[in-house]
C-alpha cells in the first residue's frame, strides 16, 4: 500500500516526502548513538502509551520525549505493531504439570546441572558430530532421535 | 527533581492518600472483587490500597498544573480505569504467593514464550531472554528485607500483558544489544540515510571540484531549511512522521493508535479535525499529507528567504538531496560567482 501511495500525488509532496524520511532517519540515528538527554519512561508508562490510558499531559510529555528518543521511540512502535492475534493463541496453557516457582528454579538449576536431554546431547556430540547437530538435537521435534544415534 | 520539588510532591503525596479515604468504599468493592477472582492470593487490602495510591500518585499528581492533585472524582475515575484483577495478580506474585504464580503462568507463560520467539530468532537466545524476564519478574536482589520484583513497577495503569510485551521487548535488547544496534543501523542505512556529500579526490578537474562546492552549498542549505521546517511541527506531528518513516508502521498500524478511544494521540487529532468519525488508513494519509505541505511550504520559504534562493536553485537542493544514483542533475545558472552551468552525474550513471 506504501508503494502505491507514494507513487501517487504531486511530485512536490512526493519529494519532499522523500527528504523528510532521510532526514528522520539520520536525525534519529545520531538520537541512538548519542546518550539520552532525559531519564527513560519505565515499561509501565509505555505501555500505558500504548494502550491510550495515559492522561493528557503525560501523554504531551512522553511523545516530547519520544521524539527525541531513538530507543523508546523503536519500543512503542514495536508496541504498536504486535499483532493482537498473537493474545488470541495464547489462551491458557492446561497441561501446565509443574508449579512455575519449581520451573523458575528448575531452569536456573539446568544452568549448573544438566538434565537427561541433555546428557543425551553430549553423548551425541562425543560420537565425533558438529556443535550444530547438538543444537538441532535439543531442539528436535523427535526427541528420541539423539538417543538413538548415540547407542 | 531538587529538594523543594521533592518536598512538595511529599505533600501533595500525603494529601493524595487523605483523598484517596473518599474512594474507600470503592477500593473495598475492587479488593473484594479481586478476591473472590483469586481466593488463594491472599493480598492484604492495605497493600492493595497502596498500590493504587502509588499508581495515582505516579499517574494523577500535577495533571492539570505542576503542583495540583486529582479531586476525589477524578480518583474515582482512575480507580475504575484500574486492571485491578491485573494488579491483583501482580501483587501477589510479587508476595511469592505460589497460587498467583501458578496462574500467571497459566495466563501468561505461552504467550511470554510466542513473543519472545517471535523476537529472538535463536532458541537458546529466546531461552535467555525468558529466562532474564523470570528473574526479573521473581526478582533475585533483596533490599532491607524486601525481594525486589519487577512486579513493584507494574501499576495496572495498562494491562498486564502489555506491560509483560514491554518487559520482553526490553530483555530482547538487553540480551542482545551489540547485534541489536548493528541491525537498527543499516536498516536506517538502507534508504539512503544521509544526505549524499561529494568526496574530491586528487584525480579530479577544477570544474569538478567546483561541483562539489556548489553541491556543499546546496546541501547545507537543504539540511538547514528542512530542519528549520521540521522543527516548527507539533510534538505529535513529529511522532506520527517518525512512525511512518523511520519505524515503518504501515497507515493501518498508526490508524489503529489513533483510533483506540483514549489514545493521546486520537484526542490531538480530533481537536484538529472537524470530522469525529472512525480513522482509516486513508484518514492518516490525508492527514500526512498536510503535514508534508506545512513543511514544504516552511521548507521553500526557508530556502528563498534565509538563504536567498532562486525557485530552480531550490529544485536543485532537492534533487541533491534526493538524489537518486542513476539520476543527472542539471545545475542551473546561479548568481554570486558560482559557475554558470554544471552537469553533475552521478556515480551510478557516469
Amino acid at each position: 500500500m506504501k508503494s502505491a501511495e507514494k507513487q501517487k500525488g504531486d511530485p512536490q509532496v512526493t519529494a519532499i516526502r522523500r527528504l523528510i524520511g532521510v532526514r528522520l532517519k539520520a536525525r534519529m540515528r545520531d538520537e541512538a548513538i548519542a546518550p539520552a538527554a532525559a531519564a527513560h519512561p519505565d515499561d509501565d508508562v509505555i505501555n500505558a502509551f500504548v494502550e491510550g490510558w495515559l492522561e493528557e499531559s503525560k501523554a504531551e510529555s512522553l511523545t516530547s520525549h519520544l521524539v527525541s528518543c531513538a530507543a523508546c521511540l523503536h519500543l512503542t512502535a514495536q508496541l504498536i505493531r504486535y499483532d493482537p492475534e498473537m493474545d488470541e493463541a495464547g489462551s491458557p496453557s492446561p497441561d501446565v504439570d509443574q508449579g512455575p516457582m519449581q520451573r523458575f528454579f528448575d531452569r536456573l538449576a539446568s544452568g549448573v546441572l544438566p538434565s537427561m536431554s541433555e546428557d543425551a546431547v553430549f553423548a551425541y556430540q562425543d560420537n565425533g558430530e558438529t556443535a550444530d547437530n547438538g543444537e538441532k538435537s535439543e531442539s528436535d521435534p523427535n526427541p528420541s532421535e539423539p538417543d538413538k544415534k548415540s547407542t | 527533581m531538587n529538594d523543594d520539588n521533592t518536598r512538595r510532591r511529599t505533600v501533595l503525596e500525603t494529601d493524595l492518600l487523605k483523598h484517596l479515604g473518599s474512594c474507600t468504599a470503592q477500593l473495598i468493592e475492587s479488593h473484594a472483587q479481586c478476591a473472590e477472582s483469586y481466593p488463594n492470593f491472599d493480598v492484604p487490602f492495605d497493600e492493595f490500597r497502596a498500590a493504587v495510591a502509588g499508581a495515582a500518585a505516579k499517574y494523577l499528581i500535577g495533571l492539570a498544573e505542576p503542583n495540583t492533585q486529582p479531586s476525589p472524582e477524578e480518583l474515582g475515575r482512575f480507580i475504575g480505569e484500574l486492571k485491578v484483577l491485573d494488579l491483583y495478580l501482580g501483587l501477589a506474585c510479587m508476595r511469592g504467593n505460589e497460587h498467583a504464580w501458578w496462574e500467571f503462568d497459566r495466563q501468561h507463560r505461552s504467550f511470554i514464550e510466542r513473543w519472545t520467539r517471535h523476537l529472538v530468532r535463536s532458541d537458546a537466545d529466546a531461552d535467555e531472554v525468558i529466562d532474564a524476564v523470570y528473574v526479573e519478574l521473581f526478582g533475585t536482589k533483596v533490599v532491607d528485607g524486601v525481594r525486589q520484583s519487577k512486579f513493584r513497577t507494574y501499576t495496572g495503569r495498562g494491562s498486564l500483558r502489555g506491560w509483560l510485551r514491554a518487559i520482553i521487548l526490553h530483555a530482547s535488547v538487553d540480551v542482545h544489544r551489540a547485534p541489536k544496534v548493528e541491525v537498527s543501523i543499516d536498516d536506517w542505512a538502507e534508504g539512503g540515510d544521509e544526505f549524499p556529500v561529494r568526496h574530491v579526490s586528487g584525480g579530479e578537474t577544477e570544474d569538478s571540484m567546483l561541483t562539489s562546492v556548489v553541491r556543499e552549498r546546496y546541501r547545507s542549505a537543504t539540511v538547514a531549511a528542512l530542519d528549520q521546517a521540521l522543527a516548527t511541527l507539533d510534538d505529535h506531528e513529529t511522532l506520527l512522521l517518525l512512525y511512518y518513516h523511520v519505524e515503518g508502521l504501515k497507515l493501518r498500524e498508526i490508524a489503529r493508535i489513533v483510533e483506540e478511544p483514549k489514545s493521546p494521540i486520537r484526542r490531538w487529532f480530533q481537536r484538529r479535525s472537524s470530522k469525529r468519525s472512525r480513522v482509516h488508513e486513508s484518514t492518516v494519509m490525508r492527514w500526512l499529507d498536510k503535514v508534508y505541505r506545512k513543511v514544504s511550504e516552511r521548507f521553500h520559504a526557508e530556502l528563498a528567504g534565509k538563504h536567498g534562493l532562486k525557485p530552480e536553485e531550490i529544485e536543485i537542493c532537492k534533487a541533491i538531496a534526493a538524489e537518486d544514483p542513476a539520476q543527472t542533475i542539471n545545475i542551473s545558472p546561479v548568481t554570486g560567482g558560482v559557475p554558470k552551468k554544471e552537469e553533475i552525474r552521478s556515480e551510478g550513471a557516469s
